[in-house]
């Protein structure tokens, strides 16, 4: 059963699964083993409740992440970042910006050493930034990125 | 829109939903993991709500997005490491609805000793 409860959390968006993923299956595999000494009605009532429950919720999840997203965009951004997903998002690109403008004082002062140094790690941070993009589907225009 | 005569320190307080209000219930004495809360939740209101996996783990969720709960790792367990537990902000929200619910308890009582009298 919780293979069949594995299949439905196929429905709930990536960040969700990353995040609770492992979780969710535990206690639910707790539920389900609770109810199943219950007898195989309840057992029965268990399942139908858990499954219609699974695809409701995973409904709500992506009304509130398309949500988040079209906030993103909007004059509301600054309340959404307050979500832990965009704190995420906010933290690397605080780190790129950051990066960029070590790497300018140190052109700036003519410290070539550590101007290297600072590009090699903003290609890093641009990466793991563009990574983030990609893993939760926010393009740059939606984010507003500095 | 702001009515008149609304309080400007509660001008942002919702009402919190059920599945809601009873994770904070629960997390209010201690930290829980998630199927102990599931059970918690289900004592606190004498089984007549048994929150589905979804459903408990979607209203997770939403708390550790507005910062009223937190997640850590419990090591004294074997099954489940992830707790959760309330923050100062949870707190407050738990209490300013606790508030809401006495003042609404107050008023309903008041109306109902009018009637009666």
């Amino acid at each position: 059963m919780k293979r069949v409860y594995g299949v439905f959390l196929r429905l709930y968006p990536r960040e969700y699964r990353d995040l609770f993923g492992p979780e969710v299956l535990s206690v639910f595999a707790q539920a389900a083993e609770e109810h199943r000494e219950r007898g195989w009605s309840v057992w029965a009532w268990f399942m139908v409740s858990e499954l219609s429950g699974a695809v409701m919720s995973a409904g709500g999840h992506w009304i509130d992440r398309f949500s988040a997203r079209r906030c993103a965009a909007g004059p509301e951004a600054a309340g959404a970042r307050r979500s832990g997903l965009f704190s995420v998002l906010d933290e690397a690109q605080n780190r790129v910006d950051l990066n960029l403008r070590r790497m300018e004082h140190a052109i700036a002062h003519h410290d070539f050493a550590a101007a290297r140094a600072y590009s090699i790690e903003d290609l890093k941070a641009r990466e793991d930034l563009r990574k983030l993009r990609d893993r939760y589907g926010f393009d740059d225009d939606e984010l507003a990125v500095r | 829109m702001r009515h008149v005569g609304e309080r400007p320190d509660v001008e942002d307080a919702k009402p919190l939903t059920e599945p809601v209000l009873l994770i904070l219930m629960s997390l209010a004495d201690k930290p829980r993991h998630g199927y102990a809360l599931m059970k918690d939740i289900e004592a606190l209101s004498n089984s007549r709500v048994r929150l589905s996996t979804g459903t408990l783990y979607g209203a997770l969720r939403r708390l550790l997005e507005e910062s009223w709960i937190d997640r850590f790792e419990q090591e004294d367990t074997s099954r489940e490491k992830q707790a959760y537990r309330l923050t100062a902000a949870g707190h407050r929200q738990l209490q300013q609805e606790l508030d809401r619910m006495k003042q609404l308890t107050r008023a309903a009582a008041g109306r109902l000793r009018m009637k009666e009298a």
